[in-house]
């Protein structure tokens, strides 16, 4: 019975917290149609910031706690709204996803930045652990902290005011209006871009309370943990209340809360629970979900969306995808002749990605749907690989059967229908919740067992034996592609192969019914196909992809733990992808092959350059260099809103003047030719060959432009000096 | 002087030019219905001047000031109200959630409702229903009711008969012809010249993104006869 009321007031009191947090994303959604990712990220933000206030500065905890609940978070957030949110309108729902995920990713490297995550960042609870009153239940004695009444307090009468704010105020009523129609809110005399703000606004200070208050619960600031924990409880609460219902959200929220502290507290007392209970926090929210994505009733069906988005993708002839795949090949042995053996693992294992990534171009781009956690489908391919596939004597002579991949594909595909179903039935935001809740769940906690763990019946072993997993080279009929060198080759020619594939399938009769289908799924519906079929087919083949890469990524990584399937890696995968252009293969092979060595790339250049120069090494430590890097994506990504088709086709129409001017195209190509003979006579290392390619693709296109405004100036100068030396001579 | 002035007004979606140098006024008091086929750009202009949409060229004038730049919300505040074409209503809003939003206006929650539930009574009955749940005809009262609310100088009908059965059109169109009486001035775009000519001063003609005619109804509605209904 004590144990009992501890678990309650426990549970409530982390419950009221993740109902504060995930009422401020339905409160985000509701008024701008956007389901914010980085809400979570805010909340964490606001956690270091007021660490960074208390603790640091030793500022005290009230005046601390106003400012960056009530200042700093709000403030943060109008600026969010302002200089990227305001520019979704009109893009599809997978891009408003992935701008708020770009944003988290940014955020996490801010705090990155500030704070290193090798550190602990201990923050204690208002008022300290001991200050409470004790009830005497029994012969127990039962705790109650004045913390937990402050935190139950403060969220009541956040959720209190957001409801009387929602109902009765003007302005409440009008970020309810906002959503349906900003034009006639317009027409009313409302300010839609006011309302919005302060809708972010509001949503800010929510996220920092819950962040800050959840922090000093869980004791320290963590910026993995504490993220995850807000982003599967909030959004499963926010989901419970079907992103429409404030009151049902808090509900949700409270159950969640209560349900983690009974199942963790009551296992933690049995000896067979102890080693899975800390994990507790993160499957039961995502097991939630799950349940909840499968009762949730259908939606209505849409109606055309394409008038209304700005994303346009143009589908390639089979002419040109050979021979860009050609291209791609020959390039592709030219750096393998210049490179090292780490940086040819390194391209073998972007291009591995570039194959995970393949499986968004089918899925995303042809379908419309879109999955957060390709990595983790990838890992399962790998895994069942591991368990079925390999042959051989041991280390290093065991080799990974053709037989093994097939099946990790089989498999994969298998799982990757029955965990999409009960989502596909609903909008593409539940499927990319679902997905995203499937890889957090395997990352943290099905892979979170090192010893053996046998499903009964099934057979199958999920587990990483002892914490890593080396998955060794493929066998190829008689060969055995061992070297990196081979690797690479074989992947890169196993992309194009499937990239090609792609195309092909784009074209065919069952490529044109995915894109109708997306476009709009009313009137395909009505021409008679069956809708959750195709997407259920679309979604398995694209597992069958991620399969085949992640299979090809962990040998080219050569041993892999549970850290290299970590949800935000996904995350970051899908977002370069996104950036180079979902609807096309070049966009897959752009965001596997930067996601995989560019920003690698981009670290080494910056750090060995600040090496090479002394004077720069104030400039980019390896630290800074770092998370600068990571930003990169981040920020590339943020910018979509501008440019929702993604980069690439801007980049390729960018380079269009370099061609057609041949004095630039000849001299580009000779710059090229140069670097490269540099790099392969050993004048320089290949991080300059990189950097000095960079520039002249930056520079190319510029002189291109210089030189053809330079010629039509002059054309059109022309005309005025022939009538000026017409007056001269009358 | 006139209400409101174009002059010369274009306006393009993009890089495609729908409505081509247009010029009109409507004076105070005046009721001047716009006539049209569909896709003429009649609705454009509506937005053109309601501030929703910017012209590319020429410019605006409004009870003698030029609001070109202005948008929508200032020139609510100038006195314009418009009611856009479709349903002029938020469909996930309760009646008086709707009615809520055009205090914008200035005029007090509890006036509102006094003179729209005074005006439309049907309201009254339905004040806690979902806006969007209500028959087409009840949800265009809704849509009225802001221009009693606010009374404006200007009131901006765009197809208000859209999608409703004659005998409501009619019922509509006799309350704006009460709100004629008091002496708001009208600008009414609707595809049943028959409805609108009677209560209208002066009709204007609008094809392919120019004003073809401009005269009063009698003349207008033998143009039309001969021209765009025969034709
Ligand atoms: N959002 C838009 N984007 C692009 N073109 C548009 C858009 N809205 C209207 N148009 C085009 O502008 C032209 C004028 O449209 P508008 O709606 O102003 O005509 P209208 O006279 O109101 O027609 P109707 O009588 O059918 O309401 C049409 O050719 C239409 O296709
Ligand atoms: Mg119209």
């Amino acid at each position: 019975m004590a144990n009992f009321l501890v678990y309650l007031i426990a549970g409530t009191t982390s419950g009221v917290l993740y109902a504060l947090v995930a009422s401020g994303l339905v409160l985000t959604y509701t008024t701008s149609g956007i389901f914010n990712f980085a809400h979570g990220g805010v909340a964490m933000l606001s956690a270091f910031v007021f660490y960074q206030m208390t603790a640091v500065w030793m500022w005290p905890n009230w005046i601390s706690f106003i400012l960056v609940a009530f200042v700093l978070a709000p403030l943060f957030q109008i600026g969010v709204y302002r200089v990227i949110m305001r520019r979704l309108t009109g893009t599809s729902d997978i891009t408003k996803i992935v701008v708020t995920i770009a944003l988290m990713l940014a955020i996490f490297g801010l705090a990155a930045w500030g704070w290193p995550p090798d550190t602990s960042y201990p923050l204690s609870l208002f008022w300290g652990v001991t200050a409470e009153w004790t009830f005497h239940v029994g012969s127990h004695d039962v705790y109650l902290q004045y913390f937990q009444v402050f935190a139950i307090g403060v969220a009541a009468v956040m959720g209190i005011g957001l409801s009387i704010l929602f109902k009765r105020t003007r302005i409440g009523i009008a970020m309810r209006a906002v959503v349906d129609s900003p034009d006639l809110l317009k027409l009313n005399g409302g300010v839609p871009e006011r309302v919005a703000a302060i809708s972010w606004a509001v949503g800010g200070s929510m996220a920092a309370v819950a962040g800050i208050l959840i922090a000093q619960v869980q004791g320290s600031v963590d910026a993995t943990s504490l993220t995850i924990l807000l982003i599967t409880c909030g959004v499963t609460a926010a989901m419970i209340g079907r992103l429409r219902s404030i009151p049902v959200t808090v509900f949700g929220g409270i159950l969640i809360g209560l349900e983690i502290a009974f199942f963790t507290g009551y296992a933690s007392q049995h000896q067979e629970w102890t080693s899975w209970s800390p994990q507790f926090g993160v499957a039961i929210p995502v097991l939630s979900l799950f349940v909840v994505l499968l009762v949730l009733p259908q939606d209505r069906l849409r109606g055309a969306t394409l008038s209304r988005l700005r994303e346009r993708y143009t589908v390639p002839t089979m002419k040109t995808a050979w021979v860009s795949g050609l291209a791609l090949m020959i390039f592709v042995i030219g750096m393998g002749q210049i490179m090292g053996i780490s940086d040819t693992s390194m391209l073998a294992a972007g291009m591995a990605l570039s194959i995970i990534a393949l499986s968004l171009t089918l899925l995303t781009g042809y379908a419309g749907e879109i999955n957060l956690a390709p990595i983790s489908f990838g890992a399962i391919g790998a895994i069942v690989a591991y368990h079925h596939g390999l042959i051989g004597p041991g280390f290093p002579d065991q080799r990974t059967s053709l037989w093994g991949i097939g099946i990790g594909i089989v498999i994969t595909m298998v799982l990757g229908g029955l965990v999409a179903l009960p989502a596909l039935r609903l909008r593409g935001l539940h499927l990319a919740l679902g997905t995203m809740a499937f890889g957090i769940f395997l990352s943290t906690f099905i892979l979170s067992f090192t010893g053996v763990v046998t499903i009964p019946l099934i057979h199958l072993h999920l587990a990483f034996v002892g914490g890593a997993m080396t998955l060794p080279p493929v066998k190829f009929l008689a060969w055995s592609l061992v070297s990196p060198k081979a690797q690479l080759l074989s992947s890169t020619a196993l992309f194009i192969f499937l990239g090609v594939g792609l195309v092909a399938l784009r074209r065919s009769p069952y490529g044109r019914r995915l894109v109708a289908m997306k476009d709009s799924p009313a009137a395909s519906a009505t021409l008679g196909q069956s809708i959750l079929w195709l997407k259920v087919s679309a979604f398995m083949l694209s597992s069958g992809l991620a399969a085949v890469g992640g299979i090809l990524y962990c040998i080219a990584l050569g041993s892999v733990q549970t850290t290299t399937f970590d949800i935000f890696l996904s995350f970051g995968l899908v977002m370069a992808t996104v950036v180079g252009g979902m609807g096309n293969v070049s966009g897959a092979l752009f965001g596997g092959v930067f996601f995989g060595v560019g920003l690698t790339a981009v670290q080494h250049t910056l750090f060995n350059l600040a090496n090479a120069h002394n004077s720069w090494g104030q400039l980019f430590s390896w630290a800074t260099a770092y998370h600068l890097a990571a930003l990169l994506p981040a920020t590339i990504g943020i910018t979509l809103g501008s440019n929702p088709s993604g980069s690439i086709s801007k980049i390729v129409e960018g380079y269009r003047p370099v061609v057609e001017d041949r004095v630039v195209l000849i001299g580009t190509l000779l710059a090229i030719g140069v670097t490269y003979a540099m790099t392969a006579t050993h004048v320089w290392g290949n991080w300059w060959f990189v950097f000095c390619v960079g520039m002249i693709g930056l520079l190319a296109p510029l002189a291109a432009e210089r030189r053809m405004k330079a010629s039509t100036d002059h054309d059109l100068a022309e005309p005025e000096q022939f009538q000026a030396e017409m007056a001269l001579n009358s | 002087m006139a209400l409101l002035e174009l002059s010369g007004v274009s306006a393009a979606y993009g890089a495609i030019e729908v409505v081509h140098g247009v010029s009109l006024t409507v004076e105070p008091g005046e009721v001047v219905a716009l006539l049209g086929s569909n896709g003429g750009g009649k609705s454009t202009l509506m937005n053109v001047i309601s501030g929703l949409h910017a012209p590319t060229e020429g410019t605006i004038t409004f009870n003698g000031k030029d609001v070109t730049k202005a948008d929508a919300p200032e020139r609510v505040a100038a006195g314009v109200c418009a009611i856009p074409e479709g349903r002029g209503i938020f469909p996930n809003l309760t009646v008086r959630e709707n009615l809520r939003l055009a205090t914008y206006s200035g005029v007090k929650t509890a006036e509102v409702e006094a003179i729209a539930f005074d005006r439309f009574p049907r309201l009254a009955e339905r004040k806690s229903q979902l806006a969007g749940t209500m028959s087409g005809g009840e949800q265009q009262m809704l849509a009225l009711a802001r221009a009693f609310v606010v009374s404006p100088k200007l009131l901006i009908l765009d197809e208000l008969s859209m999608g409703l059965a004659p005998l409501i059109v009619e019922d509509l169109y006799g309350r704006v012809a009460a709100l004629a009486a008091e002496g708001m001035a009208l600008l009414v775009v609707e595809q049943f010249a028959r409805t609108i000519l009677p209560l209208a001063h002066r009709a204007a003609i609008m094809a392919h993104g120019v004003i073809t005619h401009v005269g009063d109804p009698a003349t207008i509605e033998a143009e039309l006869s001969s021209s765009y209904l025969g034709g």
